[in-house]
């Protein structure tokens, strides 16, 4: 039995960090949010089964099938994210795909389900061992949320999950290859029917394991992903170059591939074609060839005209490229004598230092500028964004913050500029956001006049912002220049209209006119009041709320609609709506989760104390909030989203249930006390993560990571305390015991999703407030829960 | 029923030509309510362009089970991944490029041949170029078969347009870029006009005329579309 829940754990918990990663290659986010919701939605069916349908006095739920069917679950969830068309950008364009969302949600949960019921049946079966059977269900997660950290390196993710499958059988391997155990799987190990039983998935997991299966494993990108495209390119190879918890690394080498945003309309030049290094199978990286030609066309982009302030060639340079890969081109085009490449991927920086022939950094970029001396005269950001516009808008990116700003002007020469190089959206809102952005990040820095810094210009499809550390001396220089490569100016201090909408021309102005509304609204101290009219969110971004590419404003959906002709489309293409509907979802699913025991059995409904269910429920909310509170600041420390959840989701997973071992004797008195020492335990660190935020992000990795991993051993060490025993003291019967996890399980899982959705539209602080929020209601439930009843009504109960 | 054979026989050569007739009719009626409703009542006003529109059949470009639908407000699918634009669509790139009599006109993604035939009764001569084989034939030689002898026709990369008949009045690419190939601003005529829909492949797109004189280039946007991409796959219903 403990070798059962063990390895049921450990299958789950890697389907789980699992799932997060195929996600990535299959849609155009992790959608850890999501993830984590769908495993906890899962494992709150289980206490919902098991509140409905609980076993007998003296019989246990048989473990063999149960075994059985969570290696099967897995199993089908591989084949359901190879064959189920579920692409969450097209929502509102196909209707379908919102059938085929929640279809792929349930067929998700099925291993958690099973899982859960699997180590319910184990505690309803081994009451007096439930503090072994906990040991062993928390060394099981702990191994399966490491393993695919090790494994991600040698084996793809498809492989992976068809491997999950196997170890729950493992405890049904018949004798004489495993001893004996506890007398409740023993009957099983002896019965030919079960190892029967256990062979047809065995047999399944080792074929899906199989060369003929390579087909069935390989998870498949969204069409509208760069890759997708790329096969579908005549004389094109593709070849997989690097493969770990960050993601897959794919070249692209192909004759078809062009890559020209910020093209100045003077170049009349084919354009040498270029290698693309795609993660994930989009953000692709390219790699233009050295020589004449390529110098030509890059001396011919929005990138290379930020390369000629002022116009000697620039000395040093900071590209940091996330997506492109124009500004290393143009630097080289223009002479730059020393060229350093930065892109958080090892792998993708290490290829762009090696065919560039350029010095490179990857990991976090704000360490790098803390860390290094040298001062630059030009730093490019290029970020283009994914192939399908608005897909990145779930993206936590803290690139085009104030604070990252004022860190990249802090390392510029006298005469240095930040250049941002980003695809033109429309109706404005990102260029008025990286102009407020980069106005915030000015003043922080105490510049006089922060306006006289800026500069904004556009082609058709790109907009390139110019921010200098000192105001530029020849400012008409610069504008003759942009003029002369054939770019529209969108903002600059005081300029002459006539150069906007000149050579790439809308029907109005657009741009221009909006950016000389912002100006006006800062120079009359109304900045705000303009952010707040504004149809799409501009303010600008800070380390708290890190989402570049969420713009929506729900108060004004009607007046978007309207605004882009009535293309409900350009809606759908927001994470916003994704977050939306499935919160929607998750709150239907655990509405019936909690309805369903109080209606079932008929003969026996359950009749749960509201404060509890209610205690419970905070609990759940509360803590799920907490962990994805942490998941975001380690996105942000570490780098990496696949580390930061590997690293939170293992770290909660082992501080909590150590905090859980610890609250053995904790009465009945004491719940109100412990949901506040849970409160206590995530507010300190928490806070101190909030008001440290960009300090530790400026620190060696070491410092970073000890400082994540010590956040989350405190946190989750004190947010377990409450839980287990207020398990033991408000719900006495084993029905009640599975409802008020079934409870838990659902408030966690509407709590995960509803943290994307508060972390877009309010910031970190956000989800802070609203973890400390439900942990004070949980406190003040439970000690209400746990009151004694006074003599007369205790009677009467 | 031997006794009955010929009967049906003189039935058919009686009637099958009235049918014919009678479902040419029909599409002849169609194609008329397609310029009048989809195409004069958005705005297209260009009277050699409606008359274009009148006199070729755009059935004759679709494939034949979807004859019925070949008037249809809407793009159709051609196969490989392809699609005949919408024909208010074609209409409006038709009238932007102000075809003359005296143009010779470079077209990129030939695919159903059915904008080459219509810039053949504009302008003096088409050149139309078409990366897929399968495409390249078929409307290669629907064209040949109905007479548009004025449109010639290469299986290549448009992207590098067509140097050897270079340059041209005017050069209209059916298919979605990212960027405007640099080889065909090259190609363009001083005075010239192109138009594109330009954006990105896999979203949606900004319908743009781009003129060229005295050597300067600018660029004006017109409308959103939604083209399939160049080289690339059509997006799905």
């Amino acid at each position: 039995m403990l070798a059962a829940v063990f390895f049921v754990s450990a299958s789950a918990l890697a389907f789980e960090v699992l799932l997060a990663r195929a996600f990535a290659i299959t849609q155009w986010n992790h959608l850890a949010f999501l993830v984590i919701g769908i495993a906890l939605l899962g494992f709150a069916a289980s206490g919902t089964w098991v509140a409905c349908a609980p076993p007998g006095p003296g019989r246990g739920e048989a473990f063999a099938p149960l075994l059985v069917l969570v290696s099967l679950a897995i199993l089908s969830s591989l084949c359901g994210l190879r064959f189920i068309p579920l692409d969450y950008q097209r929502l509102l364009l196909e209707p379908t795909q919102a059938a085929f969302l929640f279809g792929a949600c349930l067929l998700f949960s099925l291993p958690f389900f099973f899982a859960g019921r699997l180590t319910a049946a184990a505690y309803l079966a081994r009451p007096e061992e439930s503090g072994r059977i906990y040991a062993a269900s928390l060394a099981g997660s702990a191994l399966g949320v490491a393993a695919p950290a090790v494994l991600l390196a040698l084996l793809d993710p498809g492989t992976l999950i068809a491997a999950a499958a196997l170890p729950p059988l493992l405890p049904l391997l018949p004798r004489p290859f495993r001893k004996r155990s506890t007398p409740a799987l023993r009957p099983f190990a002896a019965d030919p029917k079960m190892c029967a039983l256990a062979a047809f998935p065995l047999l399944l997991a080792l074929a899906s394991l199989s060369p003929l299966a390579e087909g069935l494993r390989r998870l498949a990108p969204s069409e509208f992903k760069f890759l997708a495209h790329a096969r579908s390119l005549p004389a094109t190879e593709i070849r997989r170059v690097a493969q770990d918890l960050r993601g897959e690394v794919d070249l692209v080498t192909s004759p078809h591939i062009r890559f020209a945003a910020g093209l100045s309309l003077a170049h009349t030049e084919a354009l040498p074609p270029a290698d693309a290094l795609l993660t994930d199978g989009d953000r692709p990286v390219f790699l233009y060839p050295p020589g004449p030609a390529t110098d030509r066309f890059a001396a011919r982009t929005l990138a290379a005209l930020a390369c000629r302030i002022p116009e000697r060639p620039p000395e040093a340079v900071l590209a940091i490229v996330s997506t492109g890969g124009l500004s290393l081109a143009a630097a080289r085009a223009a002479g730059a004598t020393s060229i350093h490449a930065f892109h958080p991927n090892p792998h993708v920086a290490s290829r762009l230092g090696a065919h560039y022939g350029v010095s490179f950094s990857s990991g976090q970029l704000r360490s790098l500028l803390s860390r290094t001396a040298a001062r630059y005269d030009l730093i490019q950001v290029e970020h283009w964004g994914a192939s399908l516009p608005g897909a990145e808008a779930l993206d936590q990116e803290h690139l085009f913050t104030r604070e990252s700003l004022a860190a990249m002007l802090e390392r510029l020469s006298p005469e240095g500029a930040v250049t941002v190089l980003r695809r033109l959206r429309l109706p404005p809102a990102d260029t008025l956001r990286l102009w407020s952005s980069a106005v915030a990040a000015l003043e922080r820095l105490g510049a006089p006049a922060p306006l006289d810094h800026l500069f904004l210009f556009r082609s058709w499809d790109s907009v390139a912002l110019v921010v200098f550390r000192n105001p530029p001396q020849d400012r008409e220089g610069l504008l003759a220049r942009a003029a002369a490569a054939r770019f529209d100016l969108v903002y600059a201090r005081n300029a002459d209209p006539g150069l906007a909408n000149r050579y790439h021309a809308f029907d109005r102005p657009y741009l221009f006119e909006e950016h000389r509304r912002l100006e006006e609204a800062w120079e009359r101290g109304a900045a705000e009041a303009y952010f707040r009219g504004a149809l799409l969110s501009a303010a600008p971004q800070s380390d708290l709320q890190p989402f570049p590419g969420n713009q929506l404003k729900w108060s004004r959906l009607a007046d978007l609609y309207r605004a882009t002709g009535g293309r409900a489309h350009v809606l759908g293409w927001s994470g916003e709506i994704l977050v939306a509907v499935t919160l929607a979802g998750a709150i239907g699913a655990g509405a019936v989760l909690l309805l369903l025991p109080l209606r079932f059995p008929a003969r026996k409904p359950l009749r749960p104390q509201a404060a509890g269910v209610l205690a419970f429920l905070a609990l759940g909310g509360g803590f799920l909030l907490a962990e994805l509170f942490f998941l975001h600041v380690g996105t942000f420390w570490l780098g990496d989203p696949g580390i930061s959840l590997v690293l939170t989701l293992g770290g909660f997973l082992v501080a909590s249930s150590l905090g859980g071992l610890a609250s053995g004797r904790i009465g009945a008195a004491g719940l109100g006390r412990a949901a506040a020492l849970a409160g206590a335990g995530f507010a300190l660190p928490a806070a101190a993560a909030l008001a440290a935020l960009s300090l530790v992000a400026a620190r060696e990795a070491p410092v970073r990571v000890l400082t994540h991993c010590g956040m989350i051993l405190v946190s989750g060490f004190a947010l377990g305390l409450p839980f287990a025993p207020a398990l033991r003291h408000l719900v006495p019967r084993p029905r009640e015991k599975a409802y008020a996890w079934a409870a838990n399980g659902c408030a966690s899982a509407v709590a995960s999703i509803a943290s994307a959705g508060i972390a877009m539209e309010i910031g970190l602080h956000g989800l802070f407030i609203a973890g400390l929020a439900c942990y004070a209601v949980a406190c003040g439930l439970l000690v209400s829960a746990s009151r004694p009843l006074p003599p007369a009504r205790a009677a009467a109960a | 029923m031997q006794r009955l054979g010929p009967f049906f026989l003189a039935a058919f050569l009686v009637f099958a030509p009235a049918a014919a007739a009678a479902a040419e009719e029909a599409l002849e009626k169609a194609r008329r309510a397609m310029v009048e409703e989809q195409i004069r009542a958005r705005g297209v006003t260009n009277p050699q362009v409606l008359r274009a529109l009148l006199e070729v059949p755009r059935h004759w470009f679709v494939p034949p089970h979807l004859v019925p639908s070949a008037y249809r407000d809407q793009p159709l699918p051609i196969g490989e991944g392809q699609t005949i634009s919408q024909p208010y669509i074609v209409a409006l790139m038709t009238e932007l490029i102000d075809p003359r009599p005296s143009d010779r006109a470079l077209e990129i993604g030939t695919g159903s041949g059915y904008q080459a035939a219509i810039l053949s009764k504009l302008v003096s001569e088409v050149y139309t170029i078409e990366i897929k084989s399968k495409l390249y034939e078929e409307s290669s030689r629907v064209l040949s078969a109905h007479g548009f002898a004025n449109v010639t026709a290469r299986l290549g990369d448009g992207y590098f347009g067509w140097p050897e008949a270079a340059p041209f009045d005017k050069i209209m690419i059916t298919a979605a870029v990212d960027h405007i190939p640099p080889p065909l601003l090259a190609q363009l005529r001083d005075g010239g006009r192109l138009v594109l829909p330009l954006g990105s492949p896999f979203g949606y797109q900004n319908l743009v005329l781009v003129t060229k004189a005295a050597g300067e280039v600018k660029l004006r946007n017109v409308t959103g579309v939604l083209f399939v991409p160049l080289t690339g796959h059509a997006l799905k219903n």
